[in-house]
């Protein structure tokens, strides 16, 4: 096969870039649109990062790679563990042939980083940056440019116009690495992922909407910085050199947060001892809890430490569950556009540690499941919220049908077996 | 549904955790600085000793955790790491032994301080005992345990850093300071040694807790003589004040909730143990340390199991007027037919516990670490008695061997109240499942009963002059006039000065709770 370049923009919807291209924003991106397919593609249930890139890195579905979320239970407790790349069940590409040599640069979910032919540096959430870089020679050029795996979030708490300049600075020092290990290594598949572009819609898709916005002009400013890395990458690809620009989810406006774990306390599903920080003060009284964003579990018997319901009470359990959060309503609005159970959704041999439920929202409503507080419906300020709509470019002259994030290794000509 | 009194506590406690960072799930992110605050965001640990969960929220309970184990002291760490500042002392030893035979990992250092004052006031341990290297030896052929033990002086830090180092210990408990307030007193260059050993040791171990060990808890021990006896009968908080009380003057209140309360120490030694208190809470708020600040009442007794065991596991006992504590030296003047000597009125009041509690004590801190950044202090004492009371009971217990005792007051070298009102709250540790066990009397017995062994009685009579307080707090050196001699039932307990009231939360039969009544 041909060399082949993934350029991936995370949290980055059709819709937004369609719009740019039209208002002139990013020239480049619509050069290189001039030929190949470019489309919608659906993101995962849930459409968070972590879910997404693991289907695209493996072309599977959460039912056989296993991973529902940023977040999962750790058995014999309600504590949560943050995803790693351990958990994954499936191969991503990378292991899959090692004939080829690879650059993977910034793909969430990835950490701790392993052995690889070729370089990888792991992107969010990497909380250990030695750990963060394969081979670990690779640490010191990190060091040297002042290499981020993500801005510092926290830093949006204490000043926009900081944070913002900590976005810019932090694309240009992935940019700076990028160019490094393009330069240095020898690679057959180069894929590397911009993460600001997520951060930047959640916290400033209203300055995206509104002109007024003095955060307006910074907006368009980062997607012009993306444009430019798009087209530095275009001008130095051969032709014959595969070239995919791919979102894992979409963004949108957000209205409100909708904190479904205190949904559930308030309707008698769960119940937490104050004092507890987390999940950890579940009682058995408790019939189900969530994750994030819109995960639902039942707190079954013998899975979980407090675990109450038995397995033959379950499709009560479920039944009830699924009423109230249809009757779930703001200002008579409804919030939940759609429950699957988790047999609906997902498919493979890892069921077992999937939700019960997941919930859509309609549009405008975060699901959050904090499992602090008890209002149901509250304000931060994050102004974007994901939505299922990713987008791929492909340069190959192919046709898509309505595809989803577990097609791009096929988009890509990967030949593999479904495993069920 | 709780068994244990930490079946509640979570990874936030553990030193196993090992913080990582902060991830911020409102735009599912994360911020990469080295991990500094507990704010923005949620905190990520990973485990120690289970690498396997990842990266994860402190919130495991120990009740859910393998690695906390059932015991009669609640849940204890497995193999957990402990460091014995001072391991070659009184308390140090016998708590080096008890942590053993508990499984933990015992690590200790001394660098003989102790030894060489005793030795410098012309006295010794009358309960023999050996060289470090032979206590190891005895605690492993009696008890099976190991103790690792360096000599090392608290104050050089870079032995103590390499050693630290070494043993990555979990729980630091620092018994390393000078614990006397007469060898404070002696003149300046004694409190000039006694305030830099002490003061300077700490402050020197925070610094090297915060670079090498900043998961581990302090367990540094203070005094209630860091209080004083205030003699407006103010109740005498564990360090702080509780929430509804307020300051009242000149017509407008103010909240003293949550400061920490007056300290008024009563010597050189007190004033650094004082000064030890800001320097622990300050690290604990600049650097995440935690630690409890144990104001310790006078420890009193012999016994516990483990230094029962055998003659050679013995901790030390001295009687001197320097070293010797109250309870301790009675029973020695008791045996010698020393009149018991009050000081003044004989109407203080002080904290007291028995050895044995005192260790247990111990073991109920390690099992409940404070989380980052708290610090806590925990009022020690098992039970308030004054002195007369003291001298009576063991003049008493003594006649049940045969002694006949009596009771003198003597000039007070020392400057103090001696009739005062002393009222303590003592919670953090029953809320941590501590019960006392040991009444004054049953372990005023095992001390006759040891001491009043042969070998034991040749070995007082040798320190015999040792035990008369030639230390005046003014800087005078002689003996104190003999102000009255009694037989003990002219000594009664009920008649002048003030009952102390002791708050602590629980119903055990060796708890006091006497009426505020003033005689
Ligand atoms: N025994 C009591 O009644 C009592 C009451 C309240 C508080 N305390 C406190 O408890 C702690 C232990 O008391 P103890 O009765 O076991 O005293 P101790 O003197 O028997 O034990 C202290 C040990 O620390 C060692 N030490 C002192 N300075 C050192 C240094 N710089 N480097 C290394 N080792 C050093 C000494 O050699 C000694 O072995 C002291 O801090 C004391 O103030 C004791």
């Amino acid at each position: 096969m041909n060399k082949a370049v993934i350029v991936g923009l995370d949290g980055v919807p059709y819709g937004l870039l369609k719009e740019l291209i039209e208002e002139d924003i990013m020239p480049n991106l619509k050069d290189v649109l001039s030929e190949g397919v470019f489309t919608r593609m659906q993101s995962s249930i849930p459409c968070v990062s972590s879910v997404s890139w693991s289907s695209i890195i493996t072309g599977r579905n959460p039912g056989e790679h296993g991973v529902y979320g940023f977040t999962d239970i750790i058995p014999g407790t309600y504590s949560v563990s943050y995803h790693s790349i351990k958990k994954l069940r499936a191969k991503p590409f990378w292991i899959m042939d090692h004939g080829k040599r690879y650059v993977i640069l910034n793909v969430p979910s990835t950490f701790p980083a392993q052995e690889i032919n070729g370089v990888m540096v792991t992107g969010f959430v990497s909380p250990d940056i030695k750990r963060s870089v394969y081979p670990p020679e690779y640490l010191g050029i990190l060091e040297e440019i002042d290499y981020r795996i993500d801005v510092d979030i926290s830093l949006i708490d204490k000043s926009r116009h900081a944070f913002m300049d900590d976005l810019f600075q932090s694309l240009a020092n992935r940019v700076r690495l990028y160019r490094y290990l393009w330069e240095k290594v020898k690679w057959d598949i180069f894929m590397l992922v911009v993460t600001g572009t997520d951060r930047l819609g959640h916290y400033f898709w209203d300055a995206y909407e509104h002109r007024g916005n003095p955060f307006h002009n910074a907006f368009l400013q980062f997607f012009k910085a993306v444009d430019h890395l798009i087209g530095e990458i275009y001008g130095k690809i051969n032709t014959d050199t595969q070239l995919i620009v791919l979102s894992d989810h979409g963004m949108e406006l957000k209205h409100i947060n909708v904190y479904l774990n205190a949904f559930l306390k308030r309707e008698g599903f769960l119940y937490i001892d104050g004092d507890r920080r987390g999940l950890s003060g579940i009682t058995k009284k408790t019939q189900a809890f969530a994750l994030d964003p819109n995960r639902i579990y039942i707190n079954i018997e013998g899975r979980y430490p407090r675990g109450s319901v038995k397995q033959s009470e379950r499709e009560r359990v479920v039944e009830d569950l699924i009423t109230a959060f249809r009757d779930l309503a703001y200002n008579g609005n409804k919030v939940i556009r759609e429950i699957y159970r988790r047999e609906e959704v997902y498919h493979g041999n890892y069921l077992d540690h999937a939700p019960d439920l997941l919930l859509i929202p309609n549009s405008g409503f975060n699901l959050m499941a904090r499992p602090e507080g008890e209002k149901v419906f509250g304000v931060d300020n994050l102004t974007g919220m994901h939505n299922p709509e990713a987008f791929i470019y492909t340069n190959q002259d192919i046709e898509l049908d309505n595809p989803s994030v577990e097609d791009v290794l096929k988009i890509m000509g990967w030949k593999y077996e479904y495993v069920s | 549904m709780n068994t244990y009194h930490n079946d509640r506590l979570t990874c936030w406690n553990c030193p196993s955790a090992i913080l990582r960072g902060n991830v911020d799930f409102r735009a599912c992110g994360q911020s990469m600085r080295r991990f500094t605050s507990m704010e923005g965001g949620d905190v990520v640990i990973e485990c120690e000793r289970r690498p396997e969960l990842g990266h994860f929220e402190p919130t495991i309970n120990f009740s859910e955790c393998p690695q906390w184990k059932p015991t009669k002291y609640g849940r204890l760490l497995d193999n957990m790491r402990v460091l014995i500042l001072g391991i070659d002392g009184y308390l140090g030893w016998t708590l080096a032994l008890k942590l053993g035979a508990l499984g933990f990992e015992v690590s200790g250092v001394d660098n003989f301080l102790r030894r060489r004052m005793v030795r410098e006031k012309g006295s010794m341990s009358v309960v023999p005992i050996a060289s470090m290297e032979e206590r190891i030896k005895a605690a492993k052929k009696y008890l099976d345990i190991d103790i690792n033990f360096r000599k090392i002086d608290v104050l050089n830090r870079d032995k103590l850093a390499d050693f630290l180092k070494e043993v990555k210990p979990e729980v630091i408990v620092h018994y390393a300071e000078v614990p006397s307030a007469p060898y404070s007193m002696v003149d300046a260059d004694h409190a000039i040694f006694v305030q830099k050993n002490n003061v300077l040791g700490t402050l020197g171990l925070l610094f090297l807790m915060r670079d090498i060990v900043p998961e581990a808890t302090l367990i540094k021990l203070g005094t209630m003589g860091e209080y004083g006896a205030p003699l407006t009968g103010r109740p005498l908080f564990e360090g702080f004040f509780p929430a509804d009380a307020v300051l009242l003057w000149n017509g407008r209140e103010w909240s003293l909730g949550g400061e920490m309360t007056p300290r008024d120490p009563v010597s050189f030694y007190h004033v650094s143990k004082v000064q030890d208190t800001f320097n622990v809470y300050e690290a604990c708020k600049y650097w995440w340390l935690r630690s409890y600040d144990v104001m310790q009442g006078v420890i009193y007794g012999v016994h516990t199991d483990e230094l029962a065991t055998d003659d050679k596991l013995r901790t030390r006992f001295d009687v001197d007027e320097w070293f010797g504590t109250v309870v301790n030296r009675f029973v020695a003047q008791a045996i010698l037919g020393i009149p018991l000597t009050l000081y003044g009125e004989g109407e203080q009041i002080r904290g007291f516990i028995a050895l044995e509690d005192a260790m247990e004590c111990m073991v109920r801190l390690i099992s409940s670490p404070p989380e980052p950044g708290q610090y806590t202090v925990v009022n020690q004492v098992s039970g308030l008695y004054k002195l007369k009371t003291i001298a009576k009971t063991v003049a008493e217990v003594g006649a049940e061997f045969g002694f006949d005792v009596k009771i003198q007051r003597i000039e007070n070298p020392r400057v103090e109240s001696e009739v005062h009102p002393l009222e303590v709250v003592a919670e953090n540790l029953p809320e941590r499942g501590f019960r006392p066990r040991v009444s004054l009397e049953r372990e005023i017995r095992r001390m006759f009963d040891l001491l009043s062994r042969k070998h034991i009685v040749r070995r007082l009579e040798k320190v015999k002059d040792t035990i008369i307080p030639r230390t005046w707090w003014s800087g005078d050196k002689r003996d104190p006039k003999v102000l009255g001699v009694y037989s003990p039932d002219e000594v009664r307990e009920e008649e002048g000065g003030f009952r102390g009231i002791l708050h602590m939360p629980l119903d055990s039969v060796f708890v006091y709770r006497w009426e505020d009544e003033e005689k």
